[in-house]
């Protein structure tokens, strides 16, 4: 029903109908496009194709899945002078995003009761959970929310957080300039006062497992790398603060009649000239610098408990990368072979650029920068490297995406022990409710490894290594 | 002879874990109504003929807002009591027990303590008091219940009462189909069943906003949620601007709830 149209391996186009301005662009590989789910993804790529000022395509990733208005796993580009800024096109979870960071020991040396003495101290040091907030009850006060928002991660490292050489290793250098605490509701700031450190609830998590596989293995010696090594791997995002942005912004412009005439209200956007949508990215970048925060407080609190547990030297696990999938940037990019302004929304997806781009730091301007996809926590997740493909304005997919809704996963692991199962896969999880882990189980995504593929073949990233989990703290 | 009552259905988010004692199952959950005794089949159908139904388009929405030991000079049961949010259930009672009266069946009771049964003696109390937290409930299909004993309690009669919202399935976030006469109660069905999957939504409990739009509405309930995650932390992310109000069946509206989790 959708008339696909095959452009190159895992690439096809959506021609442009109704209202669309734009064709869409679906990367997916065939048996993806059988999902009978992908319908509602797919209708919503069409009504992001008639959003004001969008160039190119309409983009939907591999583990695309229904978003509020924009599709989780979309990607669309706006011109920056006729286009438009929709809070919907970035999500509630403003720099949602993935950290990894790499421990020079093997993950097989560890000895069990180390493997367990460590999990418990990185649980006991990161709180998890609804409702659980920094660790040592610490709250921002008005003047740390300036100079956060301000600095970006570099606050953190300063406050002893961090090495000084982790933020050449983040995306933007964990700092987006724009951000301005004018812009951010009082609710938002105290929503969020006790929560910077904490991972929240949902699919976020801090991992730790083994660098399972390398697959291109120049890269990897590059990025420090190795079979067998023990990593961490982090994802969270801005907590309460930026969801309160969001929903500060969708009501603001709602009440201002901006979501006249939309096939969905949720895509609801300001022209990006107007005062509206520069007072969003001005908030927006706020809560993008928070979460670089979030995640910087998390890591130290895990190399703590790594030093505590396993007496590694605290600066000797680095940063390998830390990637925003949840993020409106405005970056330069070639239309039709002219260089041009855009607005890059990126809702579920990574930014991948390739080696040469001029943003990234000497190191990956060399080999391109790394694309972190987390699956699911039983099977793997992929460091893979951008090859700056120019379709999808340097974007790849951010995970596996759903295939069972949290409700059907918690009916099907009801009267069983999720625990016990992901043991038996020889994964010892902890979270502060079971809901969470049955909800989180792998059969509740898609193959990671499949999307990931079709990502491969369509040229967006190449997989550099595989990871497999052992030990996970869910939400 | 069969010892029968009239009885509601009740649907809560039960939390049972620390519940001890002789439990009754969720099925069996009920609020009286009236007690009737022990009636042949004969009595029972001459008194279903004339009984009044609770004429109520959609099932009638209560918080069960603190625990009873019954009765209180002996007690054998535990329960919980029932704060209904409108005056529907309790004039229905009044209306069948005076219906009850005219044909010589309902016990005399000066006031009716509206509540639901847990469990039986023994029990223990005092970790269960200690536990409890508000939770919020309806009332399903009324029936003339039979006690068939063993803390069984078998439908002899029923009037179907259709719940004020139900759970759908969507992949991504969970979602309800909630009815409503108007904006206000859709936003009274929605909110609680929000309540359903997180009890500790009815922190900021009541909350009645005058409304005029889907949109006010959604704001609403994302003030809502916004609050009870500064308070206590709040499973939900949003309620979604998505979708519209609908027309149905009984001058009822209809709208689905998406809220990202």
């Amino acid at each position: 029903m959708f008339n696909l149209k095959k452009l190159h391996p895992s690439t096809y186009l959506l021609p442009k109908e109704g209202l669309m301005r734009v064709p869409g662009l679906i990367i997916a590989n065939e048996e993806e496009l059988c999902d009978a789910g992908l319908e509602k993804p797919l209708e919503q790529v069409r009504n992001v194709a008639s959003l004001p000022g969008i160039v190119g395509y309409s983009i939907a990733m591999p583990d695309i899945h229904w978003g509020y208005g924009f599709p989780i796993g979309g990607v669309a580009a706006m011109d920056a002078e006729t286009g438009v800024i929709s809070p919907g096109g970035v999500g509630y979870d403003i720099n949602c995003g993935v950290r990894l960071a790499l421990v020079p020991i093997r993950f097989r040396d560890m000895q069990e009761r180390t493997k367990s003495a460590l999990l418990e101290a990185i649980f006991r040091r990161v709180p998890s959970g609804t409702g659980k907030g920094s660790s040592g009850d610490r709250r921002l006060s008005e003047s740390d929310y300036r100079s956060l928002v301000k600095q970006g991660a570099r606050w953190s490292i300063e406050q002893g957080c961090g090495l000084a050489a982790d933020l050449e290793h983040m995306e933007s250098l964990g700092v987006l300039e724009e951000a301005d605490m004018s812009a951010v509701s009082k609710a938002a700031q105290e929503r969020a006062c006790a929560q910077l450190g904490s991972i929240g609830s949902g699919n976020h998590f801090v991992e730790i497992g083994e660098v399972g596989q390398i697959f291109e293995g120049e890269i990897a010696k590059q990025w420090q790398l190795q079979l067998g090594q023990t990593y961490i791997l982090i994802h969270t995002g801005s907590r309460g603060f930026g969801h309160q942005i969001c929903q500060d912004f969708l009501n603001s412009f709602i009440k201002k009649g901006f979501a006249k005439d939309l096939a969905d209200k949720q895509l609801v956007a300001a022209p990006l000239a107007s005062e509206e949508g520069r007072s969003y990215r001005q908030a927006m970048a706020a809560a993008a610098n928070f979460a670089f925060n979030n995640r910087q407080q998390i890591l130290h609190q895990v190399r703590k408990a790594f030093t505590e547990v396993c007496g590694v030297d605290y600066a000797s696990i680095p940063l390998l990368y830390d990637v925003c999938h949840n993020i409106a940037k405005m970056e330069i990019h070639p239309v039709e072979g002219i260089k041009r302004k855009l607005c890059v929304h990126r809702k579920g997806a990574t930014r991948a650029y390739g080696p040469g781009a001029e943003e990234l730091t000497p190191l990956f301007r060399k080999t391109g920068q790394p694309v972190l996809v987390p699956g699911d926590m039983g099977r793997a997740s992929h460091v893979m490297v951008g090859c700056g493909n120019p379709l999808t304005w340097c974007s790849s997919c951010h995970g596996a995406g759903r295939v069972r809704s949290r409700v059907a996963s918690l009916k099907a692991w009801q009267g069983k022990s999720a625990v016990d199962h992901m043991e038996r896969l020889g994964v010892a999880v902890k979270a502060n409710s079971y809901k969470t882990i049955a909800e989180e189980m792998p059969d509740a995504y898609k193959d990671v490894d499949k999307v990931v593929q079709a990502v491969q073949e369509a040229s967006l990233a190449k997989k550099v290594a595989g990871l497999h989990p052992y030990l996970v703290i869910k939400g | 002879m069969h010892r029968v009552f009239f009885g509601f259905e009740v649907r809560a988010p039960w939390e049972d874990e620390v519940l001890q004692g002789r439990k009754i199952e969720e099925r069996y959950r009920h609020v009286t109504l009236a007690f009737l005794g022990n009636l042949s089949r004969e009595k029972i159908e001459e008194l279903l003929k004339q009984i009044p139904k609770p004429e109520m388009p959609l099932g009638p929405c209560a918080i069960l807002d603190h625990t009873l030991l019954l009765p209180e000079s002996h007690p054998r049961v535990m329960a919980l009591h029932m704060e209904f949010l409108d005056e529907r259930v309790l004039k229905f009672q009044k209306v069948l027990m005076q219906s009850l009266h005219r044909l010589d069946l309902g016990s005399d009771q000066a006031v009716w303590l509206p509540h639901v049964s847990l469990c039986r003696k023994p029990f223990s109390y005092e970790l269960w008091q200690a536990h409890f937290v508000r939770l919020p409930c309806y009332l399903g299909s009324f029936h003339l219940y039979e006690s068939v004993g063993e803390l069984c309690y078998k439908p002899l009669w029923s009037y179907d009462v259709p719940p004020p919202f139900e759970e759908i399935e969507h992949r991504a976030d969970i979602a309800y189909c909630v009815h409503g006469k108007d904006l206000q109660e859709l936003y009274v069905h929605a909110s609680m069943a929000l309540a359903f999957q997180d009890p500790h939504f009815l922190t900021a409990w009541p909350c009645r906003p005058v409304l005029f739009s889907l949109e006010e509405l959604v704001m609403a309930l994302n003030e809502q949620i916004a609050k009870i995650d500064h308070l206590r932390g709040c499973p939900f992310k949003a309620v979604s601007f998505h979708g519209e109000v609908e027309a149905c069946r009984q001058n009822l509206l209809k709208w689905d709830m998406i809220v990202d989790v």
